[in-house]
């Protein structure tokens, strides 16, 4: 049997993308496996919907929504329940004067794993500097002024969690609402 | 703007970008010019991002993770395939069911369209259907068969291709027929056999009317003729599902008087 007519498209999108779709993956997930898995899933959903890709200039933010999608799904599906607030996050700005010198891999992941997926989605994409903040408004179907205020709260949450002689992860009192 | 709304505007832009365009943005980038306190703020922000995005990026990609990933896409036409032919089949099946639902579901009554009890409407009804003008698909009997049984079968076969389900009538003669057709006696097809005797100087019609379309439970079919002329006579019976109307032109009184018999038997 052959191939769809979208696969060698595909295989492009491949190419390009897919060491950038696995850290994307990872850095929700936290796991090595499941970010596999999701960027194998994603690449599976875009060889089926290729025909929706209208604009190859727009691939990276169409995979990164997939792949999101899928993330989501899995969440739903495990049921993963969080209530996120987005209104308790307000660290000092001051903090930003206390910011590591270097910011070890894994210990992002594990401040990054403390945040919200509401918020953690568009700092991971706002760090991987591939999109604007107008593109992740886009990505998440929410107005520039939530993903603003996110990105913001976001942000300082990471300073705060990263700044030096802050190796314990306890719950600071300023993180975003998880419960 | 204040340097709390401009601190807060700058997490949003990143020196290797041109987020400073913005029109979001425009005030706080005028801010920066006047305020040395939050330029520095801004400075220190932007090492510390470029810090993050380093240890963002710093994931280590796993070892023939793009040959995985196309060998499952190989796999994923195929699981493509069967879910068309699953869902091909799914569609099918409904309608199916649909369409033998349809053909299942009890139809309402029909309205008879020959009145049963009015014997003269059925008989003109006969008349008026047997006129030449009105034949259609007329068939000819073929001339070397004369055997009643072949005959019979002939006559069957040339019903499934008009698609009129009566057969031939078993209590008619056989011999004689020279063709079949099809006409319409009150806007309904019906088969018409047509019988020649005494070298063409007497004929008979027998329209077969399906019970399902002609309502003749209440014709009294002891007492034929049912519709009379001076050269023609208007006989009727009934066999199985159908009633057969004999429309007799023409024919000597001794066999008018063996058709109409008591006994009915017309063979």
């Amino acid at each position: 049997m052959g191939k769809p007519s979208g696969a060698m498209e595909v295989t492009t999108l491949v190419e390009q993308h897919y060491a950038m779709l696995y850290r994307f993956a990872y850095r929700l997930s936290g796991s090595a496996v499941d970010a596999e898995d999701l960027t194998q899933e994603t690449f599976c959903t875009a060889q089926e919907k290729i025909g929706q890709l209208r604009d190859p200039a727009s691939a990276r933010g169409w995979l990164c929504k997939i792949l999101r999608n899928h993330f989501l799904h899995r969440r739903r599906a495990n049921n993963v329940v969080t209530w996120e607030s987005l209104d308790s996050l307000e660290c000092d700005p001051e903090d930003a004067a206390d910011a590591a010198a270097e910011v070890d891999s894994e210990r992002l992941q594990a401040v990054l794993a403390d945040l919200p997926e509401a918020f953690r989605t568009p700092v991971i994409l706002f760090y991987f500097e591939e999109f604007s903040y107008r593109q992740i408004a886009d990505q998440l179907g929410v107005p520039i002024g939530t993903v603003m205020s996110r990105l913001a709260r976001a942000k300082a949450f990471l300073r705060y969690r990263l700044r030096p002689h802050c190796d314990a992860a306890p719950l600071n009192p300023a993180r975003p609402g998880v419960t | 703007m204040d340097c709390k709304t401009a601190q807060r505007l700058m997490e949003l832009c990143r020196s290797a970008h041109d987020d400073w365009a913005a029109p979001e943005l425009t005030g706080a980038a005028a801010h920066l010019e006047e305020c040395p306190d939050c330029l520095g703020q801004f400075r220190t922000r932007q090492a510390f991002d470029a810090r993050v995005v380093a240890a963002m990026s710093a994931v280590p990609i796993p070892e023939n993770l793009h040959d995985r990933i196309l060998h499952r896409l190989d796999r994923v036409p195929i699981v493509r395939w069967r879910r068309c032919v699953v869902a091909w089949g799914l569609a099918a099946a409904a309608v199916l069911v649909l369409a033998v639902s349809f053909a299942k579901w009890p139809k309402p009554p029909r309205e008879p369209v020959v009145a049963a009890s009015n014997a003269k409407a059925l008989g003109e009804s006969a008349v008026a259907a047997v006129d030449e003008n009105l034949l259609k698909s007329l068939v000819e009997v073929p001339a070397d068969l004369t055997d009643p049984i072949a005959l019979r079968d002939w006559s069957v076969a040339r019903l499934k291709r008009l698609r009129l389900k009566p057969t031939h009538p078993l209590r008619w003669l056989t011999t004689g027929l020279h063709a079949i057709a099809e006409t319409t006696v009150a806007n309904q097809r019906v088969a018409v056999f047509q019988y020649d005797y005494l070298d063409g100087r007497c004929s008979a019609d027998v329209i077969a009317l399906p019970h399902a379309e002609f309502d003749m439970s209440a014709l009294d079919l002891s007492r034929w003729p049912i519709y009379q002329t001076r050269n023609m006579v208007v006989i009727a019976w009934t066999e199985g599902d159908t009633t057969y109307v004999a429309v007799l032109k023409n024919w000597p009184q001794q066999d008018l008087k063996r058709v109409l018999s008591p006994t009915g038997n017309l063979t």
